[in-house]
């Protein structure tokens, strides 16, 4: 097909990918006054409409099984079974063939067509009929262990791939790849990632310094699949020789770490509910990123999304330390989750280095060495009598309200070790994983508590990471595999710390 | 001299403020007794004369302390020392460290104090607690971060704590006020002891726990 009309008139711009069974096409799009426009007359032939001539040449007749679409040249309205609909921009006649802005496809045409049609606007794809187009989300990240290449694919698709020598190659079961970015590479162990032309490949060059790879995958809730490939250099792997290489994988051979069968929460012992507290809010910012990202924004479009996974798909209870973006202080976020009764307290930062080069995930509990003399207060004053009306009295364990998470230090550090595991097989750590700290926002959290600080906001490669649809999935995703790791081992947790066990009241 | 501590403190900073007030008097009563007093202990202004004295308070002796600042890749903070002129007393020589703890190093050092931090003040009380009041900038001008909140603290912490046995723990207030926390994370109501473990190279470097 070809369409050569508007480009008098109109500077090409870019193209549209049209995905179907039978292949892939390209129609050429043009800026027309600012407006994205691709010709009506080259679509056709590809979908399952008919245009007819009117009498007057400045309208066109558009037919499909179920409705009638009219355009008028030059009007911004266009009837749909009598139904106007207004758009941005105008169709055009361009030497005798007709111009429909891009918008076109996603207001009129998409909702009315009878089979598939998929138009992404941001990729300027259209799929099809029966196509399969996975749409796939890239990062990469350079570690100290290994450098980690991710791609989320949605919906989740088949693929394999095959390693030779310096190269790398991803073939999908698909029609066709909507790769919706490019991972910003080190160039040391990746020198190019590519998607072959019109084919369901991508192709990756391995750098002088690649060693060995691995390769995991795991479902996502969104029906995705996010799959890592972590790459060792050969210095790395020189100084730890226990790095398997792994030269061919299949998708088959991949295990899944995300659980598939839930514990039954309904033993008392067990958790019920669960407090998320998105750091910062408010006239808070927390820390911000040079493109002006802030804390407080992150952390709680990541609590609203575990909230919702944690409700729907576990049944239980959270409690937000905040909902919105309001200032809440210290004290009072202890206090939502000790009046709500919470089983675990989940504090969710991001953090902000000083030094570009430290990034990566942390997980904090709280360091006791601070609150020496309140904890030996507790282990003094453990218990007390009280009277009771039936007389008499009966002995009832005492609790310093302000330093109660002493109690659970045990439990907390516990947890930070399920959390820590749970998120490094999804993303990148820091070489001091999990460490202890008087926090303040821990210390008198009643039950077992955790402050994660999921990355560095000060890198912008990393602020952007962290604002990512695919990053945030996957600590929502780790976070949920913890609270089912931490429940189940709460239910042995004599067997699992015999010397230190307690009682949750 | 204690303006800056409110009535709104702890019990055992008001407790410190009456022993204060005792060891005045006793101040007091022994000067005009002429009798000279050696080793006063009381919530000290940098600006008295009376206090414990440096071990050997020769003018002109140096004295080696270690300052900390950001390691390079930013996990921990490293010692770095350097040489001081002694002064007479523990609180003008503790005063001199903190202060030289807030200054901008040479590079490749990184301090972990927001520029324009400023040394207000500086208390010490007779249990060896040391109050250090910093500007506003501190809090105001920090960029975030548990970890970087972390340095901050115990770079000032660990300066005077560990440079200076008879500094037990150290409380940072800011404008002349007690603080949660610098920037949301570390605890700083009450005074802090001395934390190697933040430190590169010491023995007991931060927990790195990859499971229990």
């Amino acid at each position: 097909m070809s369409f050569s009309g508007p480009h008098a008139q109109g500077q090409i711009s870019s193209e549209l990918l049209v995905y179907s069974t039978s292949g892939t096409d390209r129609i050429p799009t043009f800026n027309v006054e600012g407006q994205e426009m691709l010709s009506l007359n080259a679509l056709v032939p590809l979908i399952q409409i008919q245009i007819e001539e009117n009498s007057r040449p400045d309208i066109l007749s558009i037919s499909t099984e179920s409705a009638n679409i009219i355009l008028t040249e030059g009007q911004q309205v266009v009837s749909v079974n009598g139904r106007l609909i207004s758009l941005r921009s105008a169709p055009r006649i361009f030497q005798g063939q007709w111009a429909i802005p891009l918008e076109f496809l996603e207001r009129v045409l998409q909702p009315i067509y009878s089979g598939t049609f998929d138009f992404r606007s941001n990729s300027r794809v259209l799929v099809l009929e029966d196509a399969h187009v996975p749409k796939i989300s890239t990062s990469y990240l350079s570690g100290t262990d290994y450098d980690r290449l991710t791609l989320e694919v949605t919906p989740a698709t088949s693929y394999k791939i095959d390693q030779d020598l310096q190269h790398l190659t991803l073939h999908f079961d698909a029609n066709g790849l909507d790769i919706l970015d490019f991972p910003l590479l080190s160039g040391e162990l990746v020198t190019t990632f590519e998607q072959l032309s019109e084919s369901p490949d991508i192709s990756i060059s391995l750098g002088p310094t690649f060693d060995s790879l691995s390769v995991s995958s795991q479902k996502l809730t969104n029906g995705g699949e996010l799959l890592s490939i972590d790459l060792v250099s050969k210095n790395i792997a020189a100084a730890d020789a226990s790095v398997e290489e792994v030269t061919s994988l299949n998708a088959d051979n991949l295990t899944e770490t995300l659980p598939t069968s839930f514990p039954d929460f309904s033993n008392k012992k067990q958790i019920r509910s669960v407090a998320i507290d998105p750091g910062h809010g408010g006239s808070d910012y927390g820390s911000q990123g040079v493109n002006g990202t802030n804390e407080k924004d992150i952390t709680l479009a990541i609590a609203l999304q575990l909230q919702q996974v944690i409700e729907n798909r576990l049944g239980l209870d959270v409690i937000l330390t905040r909902d919105r973006d309001e200032t809440v202080d210290l004290d009072a976020r202890a206090a939502i989750a000790n009046n709500n009764k919470a089983d675990l307290f989940i504090s969710l930062h991001v953090n902000s280095s000083a030094r570009p080069s430290a990034i990566g995930a942390e997980v904090f509990y709280l360091s006791i060495d601070e609150y020496s003399s309140e904890a030996q207060e507790l282990a003094e004053h453990a218990t007390a009598p009280v009277s009771v009306v039936t007389g008499g009295s009966r002995t009832i364990n005492m609790l310093l309200w302000d330093v109660a998470q002493i109690g659970y230090v045990e439990q907390s550090a516990h947890l930070s070790s399920i959390v820590q595991n749970e998120l490094k097989q999804r993303i990148a750590m820091n070489t001091q994983p999990i460490q202890q700290a008087p926090f303040r926002v821990l210390v008198g959290a009643n039950m077992p508590a955790v402050l994660i600080e999921l990355g560095s906001i000060y890198e912008p490669a990393e602020e952007y990471r962290l604002t990512s649809d695919r990053f945030q999935t996957a600590v929502v995703e780790s976070l949920v595999a913890s609270i089912l790791k931490f429940g189940s081992d709460l239910d042995r947790w004599d067997q699992i710390n015999p010397t230190n066990s307690q009682e949750q009241e | 001299m204690t303006e800056a501590i409110e009535n709104s403190r702890p019990k055992w900073i008001k407790t410190s403020s009456y022993f204060v007030l005792t060891v005045a008097i006793v101040i007091f009563i022994t000067w005009i007794s002429g009798s000279l007093f050696k080793n006063g202990q009381q919530v000290s202004e940098n600006t008295l004369e009376n206090d414990s004295e440096i071990n050997s308070p020769e003018n002109n002796q140096l004295q080696k302390i270690d300052l900390y600042y950001i390691s390079e890749d930013g996990s921990a903070l490293v010692k770095h020392e350097v040489e001081i002129s002694k002064t007479e007393t523990l609180l003008a020589q503790a005063r001199i460290v903190a202060e030289q703890q807030l200054q901008q190093p040479e590079p490749p050092l990184l301090t972990p104090f927001p520029d324009g931090t400023q040394l207000r003040a500086f208390f010490l009380a007779p249990n060896g607690d040391a109050f250090v009041d910093l500007s506003q900038e501190v809090s105001l001008a920090h960029p975030g971060g548990s970890l970087d909140e972390i340095f901050t603290v115990y770079a000032l912490v660990n300066s005077l704590t560990g440079n200076f046995p008879d500094i037990r723990a150290v409380q940072i207030l800011i404008e002349g006020q007690e603080v949660d926390t610098l920037a949301g994370h570390v605890d700083l109501r009450r005074p802090l002891g001395l934390n190697m473990k933040w430190v590169s190279g010491d023995d007991s470097l931060p927990l790195s726990k990859e499971g229990l």
